[in-house]
């Protein structure tokens, strides 16, 4: 029996461009400021804000919110399960792109 | 729609993930040099509170140790945007082994009743620092290693 194409597998949460510009983000680090986050996607701090509201239902992001010095400051960090799911996205990206 | 991805689009999508994981080097150097900050600080201390003790001195060092640490913690979290991977279980790592190695030396500097010479007390100080010493230099070539 054939196995599913690759394309079943990508994860339809993380597909999204923003989301997935997040999470690439993100991938790469254990913790990161908001604001460079919404930097480095190139967004607004609304459209982020519902894009991680987004990721953090589906269990992917985790939002942490602190303090450095006076001013508020909110830390963005992916999930183990926002980790391996997007592990499993590029995996089957790289199946597709070989294909 | 994730059925429509094209070899084309996913090869483009896997470059624009790889980009994302290459821009952390400024945050990784500042964890790096706040560690290494972190060790020597603690580990001049050592040194240092043995030879003015019981001195006028013991006060304002101990208030330049506290004041030295709290700079470097400031500086660091205004510094760095971001924790780059495993950069911080590694600092808390080497700050762990430093403290444990900071307290074993004043255990023995109060039990063994010998001449606290300046070199053996820059050698202990330089024995506290160097857990931390290494975890900067593993944060720093993190760096190179997620390159790899």
């Amino acid at each position: 029996m054939r196995s599913p194409h690759a394309r079943h597998r990508l994860d339809d949460v993380i597909h999204a461009p923003v989301r997935f510009s997040i999470v690439a983000t993100l991938a790469s680090v254990d913790e990161a400021e908001f604001a460079l986050v919404r930097d480095e996607v190139e967004v607004s701090d609304s459209v982020l804000s519902k894009q991680v509201s987004i990721l953090e239902q589906a269990g992917y992001v985790k939002v942490r919110k602190g303090y450095v010095g006076k001013r508020p400051r909110t830390w963005l960090s992916l999930t183990r399960s926002g980790s391996s799911a997007y592990s499993g996205h590029l995996a089957a990206l790289r199946e597709i792109a070989g294909a | 729609m994730p059925n429509d991805v094209t070899p084309q689009e996913a090869r483009e999508q896997l470059a624009a993930a790889e980009a994302a994981t290459d821009r952390r080097a400024g945050d990784r150097r500042v964890h790096a040099l706040a560690t290494a900050g972190f060790g020597l600080v603690i580990g001049a201390y050592l040194a240092v509170s043995r030879l003015v003790e019981d001195t006028s001195a013991e006060t304002l060092v101990v208030v330049c140790y506290v004041l030295l640490l709290l700079g470097l913690a400031g500086w660091q979290t205004r510094e760095a945007r971001t924790w780059p991977r495993r950069a911080r279980r590694t600092s808390y790592v080497g700050l762990g082994v430093t403290v444990v190695l900071f307290l074993g030396a004043v255990i023995a500097f109060n039990v063994v009743d010998a001449q606290q010479e300046v070199p053996l007390l820059v050698l202990a100080g330089l024995v506290v620092a160097a857990p931390m010493l290494v975890a900067a230099a593993l944060i720093e070539r993190g760096e190179r290693g997620e390159r790899r």
